[in-house]
């Protein structure tokens, strides 16, 4: 596990000072102040870009995120996230940095006008394909039909989620085992 | 003190009663989550919004079902986005007015769309008065030096 420098407060010193554990002091410092991040921004540092033709719902699914900590980024259907996305891997490569991730996460609303999430996610997937990465990609469906759930993976999308964004279920696809 | 603590009963029992009488569910409560000091006035700014868009949206469904040929698909687009900004703020019954109206949309039955539009606009009219009444009584509440009371 890397160690993260945090700037550590005297009420986690004064926990830290107190537990007898027998564990040694670096690595229940450790868990203090994961712990910590974890309660209130569990995105921090995350760039994440979302994709949603709704503008209540787009402002709402980026406000939630930007409160559990993340960076975000919006588009307002499948060709300007495409275009938003190629755009970042082409930038990051003349940066000689093509190997990390623009985004840590797109969330893309599958029913949008002039191009649709299973198309955009299609197209990014061929995009990527230059530059060997895979950027993980969370469907957001009105519905939690088996059909769309399908419908998303075989479009190349990692996740499935319904609308409007709910919190738990999010953190559920976040600390899923297929990411990292 | 007497007078906040009426106040908050009366803020109590009435989003109770929104919630019980079906106007608003569970993402209404999660909108409440995400207003803070650093956003005192979100769950206001986003009715608002939603409002305005409501309005658009009716507007331009109530032009679409007046043409002599009625462009169903046209209808439906906005009822689709009606369904997604009600769902989003958590204003269930117009959530529910927009699914009945989706289905009346794909049968391209004019006389069903148009008493849909009519169930619709009440329900705003009826949300947008319950909402502006809860907003007021929040503001007096912070007015008269009290803290608006969490419903778990």
């Amino acid at each position: 596990m890397e160690s993260t420098a945090q700037e550590i407060n005297t009420e986690d010193l004064n926990l830290l000072n107190r537990s007898n554990s027998s564990v040694s002091h670096t690595s229940s410092l450790q868990q203090i102040v994961i712990h910590k991040q974890r309660d209130n921004k569990p995105l921090d540092g995350k760039r994440i870009l979302v994709v949603e033709d709704n503008d209540l719902l787009r402002r709402l699914t980026a406000t939630s995120l930007c409160k559990l900590g993340a960076n975000v980024e919006r588009s307002t259907n499948g060709e300007e996230a495409l275009n938003q996305v190629c755009k970042a891997l082409s930038d990051q490569k003349k940066e000689g940095d093509s190997k990390s991730l623009p985004y840590d996460y797109i969330f893309m609303d599958c029913e949008m006008p002039i191009m649709n999430g299973y198309e955009a996610t299609r197209l990014i997937r061929i995009e990527e394909k230059q530059y060997d990465v895979h950027i993980p990609i969370i469907a957001l469906t009105a519905h939690a039909m088996p059909e769309e759930a399908s419908k998303s993976f075989d479009a190349g999308m990692d996740f499935h989620l319904t609308k409007p964004l709910q919190v738990d279920k999010l953190m559920d696809v976040i600390q899923s085992p297929h990411k990292q | 003190m007497d007078v906040i603590v009426q106040l908050q009963r009366q803020i109590v029992d009435f989003t109770a009663s929104l919630y019980r009488e079906g106007y608003v569910d569970d993402q209404f409560t999660q909108l409440q989550k995400l207003q803070d000091e650093s956003s005192p006035d979100f769950v206001m700014e986003v009715a608002s919004l939603f409002f305005v868009d409501c309005e658009k949206l009716v507007n331009n469904m109530a032009r679409a079902l007046e043409l002599q040929a009625v462009d169903f698909k046209q209808v439906d687009s906005h009822v689709h986005q009606l369904k997604g900004s009600s769902s989003s703020v958590g204003a269930a019954r117009i959530k529910n007015a927009c699914i009945a109206f989706r289905t009346y949309c794909e049968s391209q039955d004019r006389e069903g769309c148009l008493r849909c539009l009519q169930l619709v606009n009440h329900e705003y009219a009826q949300l947008k008065i319950k909402l502006q009444t809860l907003f007021r009584l929040e503001q007096q509440i912070v007015a008269a030096g009290g803290t608006i009371p969490v419903l778990q």
